[in-house]
């Protein structure tokens, strides 16, 4: 349990550094396309390509992050209708698998774009860069979306017991009042 | 039928809490499954679809949001009003609407403008004895000013949807953000009055206290940011993705060296935060964009004007039921989504009935903001909420004031009087 | 998968069209994807070849047009096309597999209408290689058509427009493309590839003085409010792909491959006197909304193309191949 919880923490670690990384050069150099038309009078040629290929990598590590810490929106209506913590925590059961299912299906898919596309080697216009750096982290987005998402199927199942526990006790104890 | 049968899933998938994106990409799968098509295509076009320049100045606002947040840049701007503010009961109430409007003008997006202003605004608010639902509900329909008052992510992604001027789209919800702020100051006005429990109001005398030296430092470089962003980019130095990314760097150096407010941790928090709301929209026009392009492929366009046309012949009541289904697309999804999917889909639909992309854009920012204070999918009620530490419950009351005597009247206004949202493109030679 | 169809896929479709008749064919449903608006005489003239198909092959052959980038920009629809979930498209070409696809936009590879049936006829070099290009894609190249030839769009007037080399005093948007960008160069402009999406407005704002890459009908359309005058420099034909999914091809009945190819590629020898007409009227057009319309002269355009062959074609050499780029100058001097 504990080695699992050093994982998740570095991964983090490596999150955020790419997020701060790439999230810095995007500005830097689109600031610089700016600078070099409007002071230097040239063009920063090509700029686009090497732009997205790190705005690609802010969107979707920043995306896993989110899996990670459960921000993803999401516009669950039945915890507004019932505060039955029992059906709220079947309900999370079902979310998450069912999110789990379409998340593999997800997978797939996207596993099967990448390695039609990796075979044609597809490459920018002007600098030749091959695709896959900016294809790269859209994969590993849906990839580790369905691990936190099994992370998620794992802790649900356990809150769904441990409700069980607490309304049996519960139950136990109104008995005996 | 199998857009309806689409449409069923989607909700019911929302309805349970499947996270946003994953219901989105459920629906698309769906189609492209009953369609026969071959599955690659729906990576291949959000790959594609995402590729885009204009698109990086929604992490860029969003980030300039989260670095003015913490740069004191927001609270100068509500000082400076305050300054204005003179003693009754509503004054303050005011102040709050108009800052998120000031904020806006900094800020693309309603989450950093609520976020920013609400947590500003509370404290001094409940000492005037404002009812936490109150504050809450004012807090969220105010956020939306942070669409309406130019730059705005919601009008990045309808001209990146649709093809149409950003600078254009800016302009045309100006005047509808306008109304909004009176209609929303009346609204308060009327609250604040009928409310006896104010008893605790007393005037605002001295400006709440600041540790010294910060107080000294002057609210110029806070106020000069608007100026400075939207100045260069209407003056043509910068491209409006250009603008946010001077945003980020202006916001970033006042807050650093003039009102010392920013260090490397908290820059780093910033960056972070901001990566992570990033990803959460663009995972979400990943798949919402995906969605799209199916409906499209199934022909929904077509569908929804000839259903509209077969049960009316009145353009008016034609308008309506369309600002009804984009009113029921914000009910159920967040500001981003809901625009992405109903710019492509109505703008066809509107055009046919002689309105311009201009015009709609606006028609479409009310709507859909309008949508993000309705329950059940409310992402800004709930912030505000929780802004505000008020249950949704209390909220519920003023929220519904606000939607039926502020933003119901704004948006048939810019529905049926296209010189609101026009006037300005117009004046500035955009038209 | 999608790897089938770019490999074995035309061994398949043969013996199973071998085996069908007249009879017992099943008629198709095909979606085609263009990138013009709905009233412009290119999505006319695929509306023609749509209903000219459905004709010929006695309704076995359907197809819905979905103009207007509806299903996605050039780049997507050619992906789509390999994969066959669009089986027509009418599009730009995205060079990302193989550069040399974008060959039809070779700066000054025609200096006027009369030479584009030889140089586009499929017969040609550049016809020939680009065809087994996209063949290996999965691809049928069906035909050129010829929109009409680029110029520049300004809302100042240019300084020594005619002079090759000569500071132009317009900073200009391109796209981000060695054969736009180097070209415009050579001709004395100040370029800078910000996105398309931001050119409108950038002209508007005064951040750019102009565009380069779109024939007189864009200019019109999209541009008029903002520009003063059009430099019909006609730097280069703005001639799309007319493309069919090699899968979607295959399974048709032999007679009617060669009557859709027919077809279109009739239509396509059409586009040049199309385009010209087009490009005429367009032009009219724009004079009539206040635009100046600058025309050159046969012996002006002759020293453009002789300074951009020169010059901007060996820079070429990089992307395109000199073997290519020799082969593609010998085909029309003959
Ligand atoms: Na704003
Ligand atoms: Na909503």
């Amino acid at each position: 349990m504990k080695i699992i919880a050093y994982i998740d923490k570095v991964l983090q670690i490596i999150y955020d550094y790419i997020i701060i990384i790439s999230g810095s050069i995007v500005t830097i150099l689109i600031m610089t396309g700016a600078f070099m038309r409007y002071i230097l009078k040239t063009d920063f040629y090509g700029s686009e390509e090497i732009i997205l290929i790190f705005g690609y990598w802010l969107y979707f590590i920043g995306s896993i992050s989110a899996s990670r810490s459960k921000t993803h929106l999401n516009a669950d209506m039945v915890s507004i209708f019932t505060q039955n913590p029992r059906i709220i925590s079947i309900k999370e059961i079902i979310k998450d698998l069912l999110s789990l299912a379409i998340c593999c299906v997800a997978i797939k898919w996207c596993y099967d774009y990448w390695s039609w596309t990796i075979a044609l080697k597809p490459r920018t216009s002007v600098h030749k860069i091959p695709y896959y750096f900016q294809q790269f982290p859209m994969c590993l987005a849906f990839f580790m979306w369905g691990f936190y998402l099994i992370r998620d199927c794992v802790t649900s199942f356990l809150d769904l017991k441990n409700i069980d526990t607490k309304v049996s006790i519960e139950i136990f104890k109104g008995r005996n009042a | 039928m199998t857009s309806l049968i689409a449409l069923l899933i989607l909700i019911l998938a929302m309805a349970v809490g499947i996270p946003i994106p994953l219901s989105f990409f459920l629906c698309a799968a769906f189609i492209c499954t009953i369609g026969g098509f071959n599955p690659l295509m729906l990576f291949s076009y959000g790959f594609n679809n995402q590729n885009s320049i204009l698109l990086l100045t929604i992490p860029l606002f969003v980030l300039a949001g989260a670095i003015i947040d913490k740069g004191g840049i927001g609270e100068k701007l509500v000082q400076g009003l305050m300054k204005l503010c003179k003693g009754s009961k509503a004054a303050l109430g005011t102040v709050t609407i108009i800052s998120s409007a000031m904020f806006g003008a900094v800020s693309g997006s309603a989450t950093a403008t609520l976020s920013c202003i609400g947590s500003i605004m509370t404290p001094r608010l409940k000492e005037q004895g404002y009812k936490p639902g109150l504050i809450g509900a004012m807090l969220a329909s105010s956020g939306v000013l942070g669409i309406m008052i130019p730059p705005s992510i919601l009008m990045i992604l309808y001209a990146w949807g649709t093809g149409t001027s950003v600078l254009a789209c800016f302009l045309a919800t100006i005047i509808p953000g306008v109304i909004l702020i009176t209609l929303f100051s009346i609204v308060n006005a009327y609250f604040v009055k009928k409310d006896p429990d104010m008893v605790n109001f007393q005037p605002l005398k001295k400006e709440i206290k600041e540790s010294g030296e910060r107080k000294q430092r002057s609210a110029v470089p806070a106020v000069m940011m608007p100026i400075l962003l939207l100045g260069s980019i209407y003056g043509g130095v910068l491209t409006a993705t250009e603008g946010a990314a001077f945003s980020v760097i202006y916001s970033l150096i006042i807050g650093i060296f003039y009102y010392h407010r920013i260090d490397s941790i908290s820059f780093k928090a910033a960056l972070v935060q901001a990566g992570e709301t990033s990803g959460v929209i663009m995972v979400m026009l990943f798949s919402v964009g995906i969605l799209s392009r199916m409906f499209m492929t199934e022909n929904l366009p077509d569908l929804i004007l000839n259903f509209l046309t077969s049960l009316s012949s009145n353009r008016a009541i034609i308008l309506i039921m369309i600002n009804l289904f984009m009113l029921v697309i914000g009910m159920l999804m967040d500001d981003c989504s809901g625009t992405v999917l109903s710019a492509p889909l109505l703008l066809p639909v509107v055009m046919a009935l002689g309105m311009t992309p201009i015009q709609f854009a606006a028609v479409l920012s009310v709507n859909i903001g309008m949508g993000n204070v309705t329950p059940p999918c409310a992402p800004l009620l709930y912030l505000g909420g929780r802004v505000a530490g008020a249950d949704v419950k209390e909220m519920l009351k003023p929220t519904f004031s606000l939607i039926l005597f502020a933003w119901i009247p704004t948006l048939i206004l810019t529905t049926f009087v296209p010189d609101l949202s026009l006037l300005l493109p117009r004046l500035m030679g955009y038209v | 998968g999608g790897k089938k169809s770019t490999s074995n896929a035309s061994a398949d479709g043969e013996k199973s069209t071998n085996l069908t008749s007249t009879d017992d064919f099943i008629p198709v449903e095909w979606r085609m994807a263009n990138q013009h608006p709905n009233d412009s005489f290119v999505t006319l003239a695929d509306k023609e070849i749509i209903d000219s198909i459905k004709e010929a092959t006695d309704g076995r052959v359907n197809i819905t047009l979905y103009p207007d980038n509806q299903l996605g920009d050039y780049m997507s629809v050619f992906d789509e096309i390999m994969f066959g979930s669009v089986e027509m498209g009418h599009i730009s070409v995205n060079s990302a597999y193989d550069s040399r696809l974008l060959g039809t936009f070779l700066p000054y590879l025609a200096t006027g209408y009369d030479q584009l049936a030889t140089i586009y006829s499929p017969d040609s070099y550049l016809f020939k290689t680009i065809h087994e290009i996209e063949s290996k894609l999965g691809i049928e190249l069906m035909g050129f058509f010829c929109e009409g030839f680029d110029g520049v769009g300004t809302d100042v007037e240019l300084t020594d427009a005619a002079v090759v080399g000569a500071e132009k005093g317009a900073l200009i948007r391109v796209p981000a493309m060695d054969t736009f960008a180097e070209c415009n160069i050579e001709l004395g402009f100040r370029t800078t590839t910000i996105p398309y999406s931001d050119t409108y407005t950038s002209i508007q704002t005064g951040l750019a003085d102009g565009w380069a890459g779109g024939p007189a009908n864009l200019n019109y359309q999209y541009f008029r409010d903002v520009l003063n005058h059009f430099y019909d420099y006609q730097q280069v034909q703005e001639a799309t792909h007319i493309l069919i999914s090699k899968t979607a091809f295959e399974k048709l009945l032999p007679e009617d491959q060669e009557s859709i190819r027919t077809i279109i590629q009739d239509k396509c020898l059409d586009s040049i006197s199309l385009a010209q007409e087009d490009e005429g009227k367009y032009k009219t057009l724009l004079e009539e909304s206040g635009v100046t319309v600058v025309e050159f002269s046969d012996s002006e355009r002759a020293t453009f193309a002789d300074a951009v062959r020169a010059n901007v074609w060996p820079k070429l050499a990089q992307t395109f191949t000199q073997e290519f780029l020799d082969n593609v100058l010998a085909s029309f001097n003959e």
